[in-house]
């Protein structure tokens, strides 16, 4: 069963991310939303395993002026609502 | 890709107007019917209650949240739950929450209604997914 893990707090102010790096499993999928797309530019990411699909909401990096790297993703709102069917749950982390 | 039309729950814990959660989850459940699913339920929870606000008057050239929770009902047909213990506690009382406590006016109107946790619980179990907008 693939899970879609969704993160909107900033990697700043928060270990959300060092706590996901222990729940993720293989073919999951984490989308970063909100505040949470700060971790999408940088490094912070390589905390996570190999084998999970990374993701960023592009209107909410735009809002922020935050550009995509190689680890992560862009999607849009329709991606967002197409990774939450083709998963089987959502899980929100904060 | 899924092929056939999912119905969702949507849960909103933030805000209105200090949080992004009451746009995030908005701009989801607008974005559902373009793939063929829909929002089936919304369950307001916390300070996500204060969405049910039925005096809200936003200035003008901001986004009128309840509006567009009104708008969602009647495009999509869900229901607009409110966490009772949430809401009274906070004001937000509908009129027979408001003439048990003494209060002269509601808070809270249709098409939001007063449920309880068991909702959630229903909407969770009933519905193909459940997405947490988080405060």
């Amino acid at each position: 069963m693939s899970t879609l893990h969704l993160i909107n707090r900033s990697p700043f102010s928060t270990n959300i991310l060092q706590e996901l790096a222990a729940g993720v499993s293989q073919d999951d999928h984490v989308l970063l939303v909100e505040d949470g797309v700060y971790a999408a530019s940088g490094t912070l990411l390589h905390a996570l395993p190999e084998g999970i699909e990374l993701w960023a909401l592009e209107e909410d990096c735009v809002s922020r002026g935050v550009t995509s790297s190689d680890t992560s993703k862009m999607v849009d709102m329709a991606g967002f609502v197409a990774l939450t069917a083709t998963t089987h749950r959502t899980v929100s982390w904060f | 890709m899924v092929s056939q039309g999912l119905t969702y729950a949507l849960m909103v814990q933030g805000s209105p107007y200090s949080q992004q959660a009451s746009h995030s989850a908005l701009r989801f459940a607008e974005a559902l019917p373009a793939q063929g699913h829909r929002v089936a339920a919304v369950f307001f929870y916390h300070d996500g209650v204060y969405n049910a606000a039925s005096m809200m008057t936003p200035p003008r050239d901001e986004p009128h949240l309840l509006e567009r929770w009104r708008a969602l009902y009647q495009t999509q047909q869900c229901e607009l739950l409110v966490c009772v213990a949430s809401a009274v506690r906070r004001g937000l009382l509908d009129e027979g929450e408001a003439r048990r406590h003494g209060h002269s006016h509601p808070t809270l109107e249709a098409p939001f209604e007063m449920t309880g946790l068991g909702q959630l619980m229903q909407a969770a179990l009933h519905h193909d997914r459940l997405i947490t907008f988080a405060p």
